[in-house]
């Protein structure tokens, strides 16, 4: 119990406090009465210590502020965590997360390659003629007043054609107007030189558009088509309904070709012939606005399933976050 | 301390009926009324602040209701202030976690009415308003000296200092071996008697003349 260091024998402070309380055995007190009697520094610090403690036991009692009697039986506790079954570990949450948001990544990428598409083949589409989706478009304007179903097809694209009309200089003539016009070949001429244009070779585009002869063949080119186009038609139509036939063949052209702006530039071997004018270079450039039914052609349960997996990523990963914070 | 089960009829209270484990009935009022005061002193002394003191005393006796058959009918005074000591642990920790400032200065004018009981609250009529006022300060003094200990000392040196139980009682309160309350016990009361020399000379004469 006590302590006999080298040249040092104080008792130790636990011996001397315990001594103090009467908490010692009787062997143990009588050795420490005796170095009590040897050592002055440890009566000292007896002493020390016995003050303190008649210190504290001197203080005042503390009076109530009030009686903690109680009038009646407390009310059974609330408990403020949620039932049972909702509490779940952290890792559920931040797992659910991660797998709706795997989901999520997968079908973003799914629908943006096309996979979602139900019915439109991707690879065959890429394969068919120009001649093929000519019909596609203009039999159901064709039946109906031309002339209006081309104003309708525009004009969403209203500001896009017209910004690349007035650029040009050689040709004033925007969107509607043209749709006013008498059917001619001059009107039939404009969209189709922007059509050209819409690829991102720039020297061919200045060509285009200075060289009056340029517009030439290009208004050659915009009448094979349309022969071309009718050719499909197993009845010939009238004069008229011909011009105007062509003119809607040229809306969809200019429709196609100001989202050619957007999409991916079409194969450069294409794009190059398409200054000569020939029959075959407004087929290739028709060629890379295919994908435009593709984006509406996702499925209605794909979309749903996309917006669930978004919400149940977003879900969980609030809950797991709340967690977080409350158990912090 | 059982109180017997016809106890119950008492005349200043309520009767609260309450069953311990070996299920004698208590009547848990006279229960509270006989340890109310030395559980607020201990709160009090812990906590270092009244208002919480009052609130941990509350949350006592009312956690000491509800698991008032778990106790096992032994030593009373060493259940309630085990739940008292577990309360002012709780209330220390979450006032560490986050910490309150007071709107307004506490005030401590005596005539103040609003003001909150002094620790030197002592029926004082005998005694010279020069004695008072030192004997006062020294309380004061010794409080801050006991709020300066570590959570554990505090707790030992007041069940054995102040509240006046022995090491076993000490211990069961405390939930800890004798040894434990031992050394803690004997640490605790080593740095208060530091702290009391480093302090003032309002200190009786054995500490002014050490320092």
């Amino acid at each position: 119990m006590l302590i006999f260091r080298k040249g040092h024998t104080h008792i130790k402070q636990d011996d001397l406090s315990a001594y103090l309380d009467g908490q010692v055995s009787g062997t143990d007190a009588a050795r420490i009465d005796q170095r009590l009697a040897q050592c002055a520094d440890c009566r000292q610090e007896l002493d020390a210590l016995r003050s303190t403690v008649s210190l504290v036991q001197r203080m005042p009692e503390l009076t109530m502020p009030r009686s903690f009697v109680m009038p009646g039986p407390p009310p059974a506790p609330i408990s403020a965590r949620p039932a049972a079954p909702l509490r779940m570990p952290q890792w559920v949450y931040s797992g659910s997360a991660a797998v709706a948001a795997l989901v999520l990544a997968v079908l973003i990428s799914a629908d943006a390659t096309g996979l979602l598409a139900p019915n439109v083949p991707v690879r065959a589409l890429e394969s068919t003629t120009a001649a093929s989706v000519a019909p596609q478009a203009a039999p159901e304007s064709f039946q109906r007043d031309g002339k209006e179903e081309a104003v309708e097809m525009a004009a969403p694209l209203a500001p896009v054609a017209e910004l690349a009309v007035t650029a040009e200089k050689g040709i004033g003539v925007t969107v509607t107007q043209e749709s006013e016009v008498e059917v001619a070949a001059a009107p039939a001429k404009a969209p189709t030189l922007r059509k050209a244009e819409a690829a991102p070779q720039a020297a061919a585009r200045l060509e285009a558009q200075d060289d009056s002869e340029a517009a030439a063949p290009v208004a050659a080119m915009a009448e094979p088509q349309v022969a071309e186009a009718s050719k499909a038609e197993s009845a010939p139509p009238t004069k008229v309904a011909d011009l105007a036939y062509a003119e809607v063949e040229v809306e969809v052209e200019i429709e196609e070709a100001s989202q050619a702006e957007s999409t991916p530039p079409p194969p450069i071997a294409a794009l190059s012939v398409a200054p000569d004018g020939t029959p075959e270079s407004a087929l290739a450039v028709q060629d890379p606005p295919r994908d435009v039914p593709l984006a509406q052609g996702t499925s209605m349960f794909w979309r749903i399933l996309e917006g669930l997996a978004a919400i149940a990523a977003l879900a969980f990963l609030a809950s797991w976050l709340l967690r977080r914070r409350s158990t912090r | 301390m059982v109180i017997a089960a016809e106890a119950l009829d008492c005349t200043t209270h309520e009767p609260l009926p309450v069953l311990d484990r070996s299920g004698n009935t208590h009547c848990y009022n006279c229960i509270i009324e006989s340890m109310q005061t030395q559980a607020y002193n201990l709160a009090r002394r812990m906590l270092d602040d009244w208002s919480l003191a009052e609130d941990a005393v509350q949350e006592s006796f009312v956690s000491g209701y509800r698991a008032f058959h778990q106790f096992r009918g032994d030593n009373l005074k060493a259940w309630v202030m085990r739940i008292v000591a577990n309360t002012c642990r709780d209330m220390l920790r979450s006032r560490k976690a986050r910490p309150t400032v007071p709107l307004d200065p506490i005030s401590t004018d005596p005539d103040d009415p609003t003001a909150p009981p002094s620790a030197a609250d002592l029926p004082s009529s005998e005694e010279s308003p020069e004695d008072h006022a030192v004997r006062e300060e020294l309380a004061r003094t010794i409080q801050s000296g006991i709020a300066s200990l570590p959570e554990e000392q505090r707790l030992a040196l007041l069940l054995v200092d102040v509240q006046g139980m022995d090491y076993e009682e000490a211990a069961s309160a405390m939930h800890c071996s004798l040894g434990t309350v031992k050394s803690r016990l004997s640490r605790g009361r080593g740095r208060l008697r530091d702290f009391l020399r480093n302090t003032g000379e309002l200190l009786p004469d054995l500490f002014r003349q050490e320092v």
